[in-house]
């Protein structure tokens, strides 16, 4: 049993790392049973996954480290993953590499393995590399390595078991560690002399190994320059490394990081080619896929009708959920709660504002599961980063990039996961523009409002109106992401880069996984503030600049009018009277603010109607040309309360502001321009 | 000598160097691209598709035109 093992006050950690798109969520879900608790690293908005290892009788934390393709400075994934390492000494680290793409693998784990011994290498996706007719010797990796080596193909579970049983060896102290150093050729003599220097530093020393702080400083390594600085031998040891970068200049005229990554990637490359055995090289069914589904029309053509079967499927197998589910909370739940013996006020409140407030997220629920599922199995068989390829044409069109199609996507189900998908594009630009972008998408919330209005005054042609609605949606976001790109974060665009993996069949835990951390954040972050919302809302309904007016604001139009809801409805009525829309359609637009759906429910009680005679009320007060309007403004007034709190949980106060005024500001002129040109043409 | 941009699919390519920044540079290291290394030129629509080929192993990158005509290769004679 190791030191670090015995001491109780500490949890043993195991890490996990790897370059993106080799399995290492699924080896995550296998490690910890799929129980995992999701937070941000500190300081950034990056995910970090932890979940708990019980292998007998031991028990360890696991983090999933960001995926990663070495450890410099130059990225914030990077830049975690070696903080933890060195910051929080993981007992283990288990290292995820590709049998398809050992090499790159490789440099990694030499990387890795260059500040930390103990690491475990896994090769998975071993059935990827046979079909593409390689065979990857693991036992002689093992041997060259110094370190466990296992083969897996962890979607068929096949060599976890194995996995499993060198992680409990490892952290049971009964395997053994010893890497191979990477020969640094010219450089070495650099590396001895300010290995030396560092050496005279007792808190440097005990943190990192120094052959690590040498090779990093000589390759001109940002924060760890900073690091260094701060010590005793900062002075001596940085102006060492500037000297040493400076000669290999001179003499070899090449920078030292050059020749660091080439040394590292030579190693790793010589690994490689002895240990895979080409067979024969082998037309994929990834190739023959791919010469249909990366071509420029036909692909387009397919991940057009993909994406619009993955909405159908969402909106139709979720229909009869929905409807039970509003059922239930209309009739059943609200129904028991308004008879319960309660004071007047506290029965409202608990019917009329925590039911109501709970349904209206409920009943969403069953159509954004869905359609995160489909968005899963799209993401699992590799199809999303053939639609990010073939996006980013038109993209850059917009200043955005390929990067920023999946969070867009991803918003039409619900914008608080939307914006928070953004994370995963490393440009702070983009990242930053596709926020604000997102809240434009039509999410699943602004369908109802949708189809009431179409089905009240567009009859048979209502379809296309919601289809021009969702065509203009795209467009709208599109533009807003050029626009803020454009005008307010100008950075340089960094480009678009991205490994294009190989089909396979998606894996049911994976998908469930993927989909209830999306479906999570509609639920709690989305359902909280909805929440709250709705209950301050109530609040303003059932009171009034003349005091306390009571519960029956919410069944009688007249005492509403009273309220705070409805005095401001009233304000703002003459701002809105040139669309056509008198104070109730404008107070409705008052509690969409909460959700959007909402608009819908709060019409037919402003219209003092229940939902059954709603389409008559709204064909009296509405005519095509108000409702149209009314409909656009709909998709882009101010996001809802709870995209507006995960804008500014990403991107910070400051710009959910700026978001707020800048969709205001554009559904208005939308209205008031669909509102004169209609006028112009002839239309009422 | 080409940019990467300008290659014609189905050709095969060596890189001979990376005109652009320090993170550029580490970026396509990084992927396996880097002088000397060999790439498969697939299609070229939007980004550039290459195969990476590295000694046994084979992998596909998209890469954005804005990176593509970055970075410069002459074409392998013979080799397709």
């Amino acid at each position: 049993m190791s030191r670090r093992f015995r001491d109780e006050r500490r949890r043993v950690k195991v890490a996990i790392s790897g370059n993106p798109n080799v399995g290492k969520s699924v080896i995550f879900n296998e490690l910890t049973g799929g129980r995992a608790w999701v937070g941000n690293w500190p300081g950034v908005t990056v995910e970090k996954k932890v979940g708990t290892l019980r292998l007998d009788g031991l028990e360890a934390e696991v983090v999933d480290l960001p995926g990663i393709y070495g450890l410099t400075a130059y990225s914030v994934d990077e830049r975690i993953a070696r903080d933890f390492i060195v910051n929080e000494r993981p007992e283990l680290i288990v290292n995820i590499a590709s049998a398809a793409n050992l090499e790159r693998g490789i440099y990694l784990t030499l990387s890795l393995l260059e500040l930390h011994k103990r690491v475990i290498l896994v090769v998975n996706m071993m059935d990827i590399a046979e079909g593409k007719g390689m065979n990857v010797d693991v036992e002689k990796l093992s041997r060259i390595l110094g370190i466990p080596v296992v083969a897996t193909v962890a979607v068929r579970r096949e060599g976890i078991p194995e996995l499993l049983k060198r992680v409990a060896e490892a952290l049971r102290g009964k395997a053994s560690f010893r890497p191979p150093k990477v020969s640094y050729g010219p450089l070495e003599e650099h590396i001895a002399r300010l290995e030396a220097v560092l050496a005279e530093d007792e808190r440097l020393r005990s943190r990192y190994p120094l052959r690590w702080l040498a090779v990093k400083l000589l390759e001109g390594d940002a924060d760890i320059e900073r690091e260094v600085s701060s010590s005793k031998v900062g002075g001596d040891a940085l102006a060492l490394a500037e000297e040493a970068r400076r000669r290999i200049r001179e003499e070899l005229g090449v920078e030292a990081e050059e020749l660091v990554i080439e040394a590292r990637y030579g190693m790793a490359s010589r690994i490689a080619s002895e240990v895979v055995e080409v067979k024969e090289r082998v037309t994929t069914i990834t190739e023959l896929l791919d010469s249909v589904l990366l071509h420029r029309a036909l692909g387009v053509l397919v991940a057009v009708s993909t994406l619009y079967l993955a909405f159908r499927f969402s909106f139709e197998v979720s229909k009869p959920l929905s409807t039970l589910i509003d059922l239930a909370f209309s009739e059943v739940i609200s129904g028991a709660v308004g008879s319960l013996p309660l004071p007047a006020p506290i029965r409202s409140f608990l019917a009329d504002a925590v039911v109501a407030g709970v349904g209206s997220i409920m009943v969403f629920l069953p159509v954004i599961a869905f359609f995160y599922i489909a968005l899963a199995v799209l993401e699992d068989v590799g199809y999303m980063a053939r639609i990010a390829f073939l996006a980013d044409r038109v993209m850059t069109t917009f200043r955005l990039s390929g990067h920023s199609v999946i969070p867009l996507v991803v918003g039409f189900g619900c914008n608080v996961p939307g914006v928070i998908a953004a994370r995963a594009i490393a440009d702070e630009d983009d990242r930053r523009a596709t926020c604000l972008s997102c809240p434009l998408v039509s999410c699943s919330a602004r369908l109802p409002v949708f189809l009431l209005l179409t089905a009240a005054l567009f009859g048979a042609g209502g379809g296309t109106v919601v289809l021009s609605l969702y065509v203009l949606s795209i467009a709208l976001a599109l533009l807003t992401g050029a626009f803020f790109r454009r005008v307010v974060f100008r950075g340089p665009s960094t480009g678009f880069i991205m490994e294009i993996p190989d089909y396979s069949a998606p894996l049911a835990a994976s998908v469930l996984v993927k989909t209830w951390e999306r479906v999570k954040r509609f639920l709690f972050k989305a359902g909280s503030v909805i929440l709250a919302g709705v209950a301050a809302l109530w609040l303003a309904s059932v009171t009034g600049p003349g005091g306390y007016i009571g519960p029956a604001a919410l069944e009688r139009p007249e005492l509403l009018a009273h309220s705070w809801v409805g005095v401001l409805g009233r304000a703002l009525e003459p701002a809105f009277s040139p669309l056509g829309w008198d104070w109730r359609a404008v107070t409705a637009l008052i509690f969409g603010f909460i959700a959007k759906e909402v608009v819908v429910g709060s019409l037919a009680m402003l219209y003092g109607v229940g939902e059954e005679g709603l389409l008559g009320a709204v064909a009296a007060h509405f005519t095509p040309l108000s409702a149209y309007a009314y409909m656009l403004f709909v998709l882009a007034y101010v996001p809802c309360v709870a995209t507006i709190a995960a804008i500014r949980g990403e991107i910070g106060a400051k710009y959910a502001a700026i978001s707020v005024a800048y969709q205001l500001a554009l559904a208005y002129a939308l209205a008031l321009a669909a509102t004169a040109a209609g006028r112009l043409v002839g239309l009422a | 000598m080409m940019p990467l941009l300008a290659a014609a699919p189905g050709s095969v390519v060596r890189v001979v160097e990376l005109r652009g920044g320090r993170g550029f540079q580490r970026r396509m290291l990084e992927m396996g691209i880097g002088p000397g290394s060999t790439l498969r030129v697939v299609g070229s629509w939007g980004p550039v598709v290459v195969e990476v080929v590295n000694g046994g192993s084979v992998q596909r990158v998209a890469i954005g035109r804005g990176m593509a005509v970055k970075i410069y290769v002459e074409e392998v004679p013979g080799r397709a």
